[in-house]
């Protein structure tokens, strides 16, 4: 196993640095207080070409591995979480349309959502279905040439934003998982409508909100791959999802390391520095060691998907570690730094509320134990 | 037109210097593009895309090691990339670097140079002008506004009081200042298609000089040494009644800072 960037992927992850230091860490309260989608950090990004790392040349991508992705998924989110989040969501949807979709589907959706002219959702969960995903009731019903979809997908990140939304739904719900089916849906489209945005604990860059398809007509060849694939599908995507997710919370980790460090070396109580407290220095070091364990988790997750091989296993428990212990360092960073921890003019008291719905997204933690204990049942 | 940024490679910002036996001590430093450069490389580059028959390339001088920041700079969106290597550049004064630089510049062409006002290293500010002198070409340095008309360069500088504004034919050499353009980011693709792109690094013989014309050898100046500088004694607030504070400003002044 080789964690170690070749010249141009370092290259990548300099830019991705440079980019997060100087675009998005100051501007992470802002976007974070906005409760509407950043498109300007979000056409950037498309612009200098960040959606494309996995997806071959041959696709308009650049032909990079997991690995890189990962890394720089990493960067960006120690200077914006949300920034990071939307990167991860909105790659995860593309590439599964990439890689399950037709050629033509590939040809349609792929090069503007890559180039960032257009923002793709990931519409799994609903309001009786999360963790339970195999059961979801969204009916898609064969007619004239495509399909009529009927449900409502909750707490769909991006929302109203979105312009293309990939759905999960049944065309046979006796079919259990075997029945699940992936479709395209446009923005704009009869019968489709948002709920309100959700007040959330955190997060607030990002909108999240229920997908409501009333009578949604959908073309058959908006359908992505074939019919019943639907959970292989969004469960390989969460394959990679996961992985994002792992290092999302990495460069959380990371940011609350660096803001309550810089703090705790200047901070004066009881005559000296509080960083010169014994206690002080065993929370920072184990906030570096949880750090570096999350970093190379997630890298060995990542490296293992970008040679192709099954990481079913080590996504999950990257995702499970690496958000655990973010919740950790992020209570720890707020506790380091007090009543100004606390309070909304620091910037770690945003990174605690985002971080707990790591433990929840792309698999709740024990749905990541159930998935880690499989392999050895 | 031959649009050619001469790109320096110097020690990152953030990267902490030491001194060890009076020389500057570079394992662990990150090398960067000179920020000032950048500004030129992007006006270039705004040239080539306002539309016409342009190529910007990128030249470097300086040991094999700048190699990767010659490429840095090419991944902004240039055509092609030279680099004349040669462990002497370290020794070169503004004199020499900028003789190594015209040399090259005979080289490969040029119908309009860009280079930064200074290097953020050592803070010469000289070879720009040098480049020009020793090309007999017109040259204008700390350069805040650029416009390209019709082969006419105008350009605008701040001076005292004001903005001088100059024009001159090209080829010509500009020296650039921040808040000339706002420099791009690269973008992935063109980091990743530098290594697609012609890169030549020439030898000081590739460009008809010899050892003798460069270093130590070729330079007026020597540098004897690098010293950090001093760490600032903290500063004292002086409390108290007007009257004794004043007095006891004046004393230390007098006598402990010796400066009046
Ligand atoms: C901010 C945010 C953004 C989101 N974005 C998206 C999105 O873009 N697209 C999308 O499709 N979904 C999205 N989700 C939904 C998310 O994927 C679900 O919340 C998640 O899968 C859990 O489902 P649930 O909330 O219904 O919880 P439930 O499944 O009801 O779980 C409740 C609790 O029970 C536990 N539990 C459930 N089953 C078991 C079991 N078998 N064994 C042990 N414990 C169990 C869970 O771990 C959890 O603690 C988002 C959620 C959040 C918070």
């Amino acid at each position: 196993m080789d964690f170690a960037l070749d010249e141009t992927s370092e290259q990548i992850r300099d830019l991705a640095r440079d980019f997060a230091t100087n675009e998005l860490a100051p501007r992470m309260a802002e976007i974070d207080d906005a409760h509407a989608h950043p498109w300007d950090i979000f056409k950037q990004l498309g612009e200098l070409g960040f959606y494309g790392i996995i997806f071959p040349e041959e696709a308009g991508g650049l032909g990079l591995d997991f690995l890189t992705y990962a890394i720089v998924l990493e960067e960006i989110a120690t200077g914006c979480f949300n920034t990071g989040l939307m990167m991860g969501v909105h790659t995860m949807s593309t590439h599964a349309t990439y890689t399950w979709g037709s050629k033509e589907l590939s040809e349609k959706y792929v090069p503007q959502c890559m180039a960032g002219e257009k923002l793709f959702a990931f519409a799994l969960s609903e309001p009786d279905y999360g963790s339970d995903a195999a059961g979801i009731k969204t009916r898609a019903v064969k007619k004239d040439g495509g399909y009529v979809i009927n449900g409502t997908k909750a707490w769909i990140t991006f929302g109203e934003a979105a312009d293309y939304f990939l759905v999960m739904a049944t065309v046979d719900p006796e079919l259990k998982s075997k029945g699940i089916t992936a479709f395209i849906v446009e923005k704009g489209w009869d019968g489709l409508s948002f709920g309100e945005p959700e007040k959330k604990m955190g997060g607030n860059g990002l909108i999240t909100s229920q997908v409501i398809l009333e009578d949604v007509f959908v073309p058959e060849e908006n359908r992505v791959g074939d019919e019943g694939v639907g959970l292989k599908i969004a469960l390989g995507a969460l394959d990679g999802g996961r992985i994002g997710i792992a290092a999302n919370a990495t460069g959380v980790m990371r940011r609350a390391f660096d803001e309550s460090l810089k703090y705790a070396k200047e901070r004066i109580q009881f005559g000296r520095e509080i960083i010169r407290f014994q206690s002080m220095q065993f929370k920072f070091a184990d906030m570096a060691a949880k750090i570096e364990a999350s970093s190379l988790l997630t890298k060995k997750a990542a490296w293992l998907k970008g040679k192709g091989l099954p990481c079913t296993k080590e996504a999950s428990i990257a995702k499970l570690i690496s958000t655990d212990f973010a919740n950790e360092v992020c209570s720890e960073a707020v506790q380091v730094m007090g009543a100004y921890g606390y309070m909304q003019d620091y910037p770690v008291e945003r990174l605690l509320r985002y971080i707990k719905c790591t433990q929840i997204f792309e698999g709740t933690n024990e749905i990541q134990r159930i998935v880690i204990a499989k392999h050895f049942m | 037109m031959k649009i050619v940024c001469l790109v320096k490679e110097v020690p990152d910002s953030e990267a902490k210097i030491t001194v060890e036996n009076g020389k500057i001590k570079e394992t662990g430093v990150k090398f960067i593009v000179n920020p000032y450069d950048e500004y030129g490389i992007e006006e270039a580059l705004k040239i080539k895309e306002a539309g016409g028959e342009h190529q910007v390339f990128i030249l470097t001088f300086g040991t094999e090691r700048a190699k990767k920041v010659m490429e840095s700079a090419m991944a902004l969106g240039a055509d092609e990339g030279f680099l004349v290597a040669d462990g002497s550049a370290p020794d070169c004064d503004s004199h020499t670097t900028a003789k190594v630089l015209a040399a090259a510049l005979n080289k490969i062409g040029f119908d309009m140079i860009f280079c930064g006002k200074q290097a953020i290293d050592d803070d010469s500010s000289q070879v720009g002008v040098r480049v020009a002198e020793m090309l007999s070409l017109g040259h204008a340095s700390v350069v805040n506004k650029f416009e390209l008309t019709d082969g006419k360069v105008k350009v605008e500088r701040q001076i005292q009081g004001g903005q001088e504004v100059i024009e001159m034919p090209v080829p010509c050499v500009i020296t650039c200042q921040k808040g000339l353009n706002d420099p791009r980011y690269p973008s992935l693709k063109n980091i990743m298609a530098v290594k697609k792109k012609p890169r030549t690094v020439f030898t000081l013989d590739d460009i008809g000089l010899s050892a003798d014309d460069v270093g130590v050898n070729g330079s007026f100046v020597e540098v004897t040494k690098f010293e950090p500088p001093l760490e600032k004694a903290p500063g004292r607030v002086i409390e108290g009644e007007p009257e004794d504070t004043a007095k006891e400003l004046i004393r230390s002044l007098r006598e402990e800072a010796k400066v009046i």
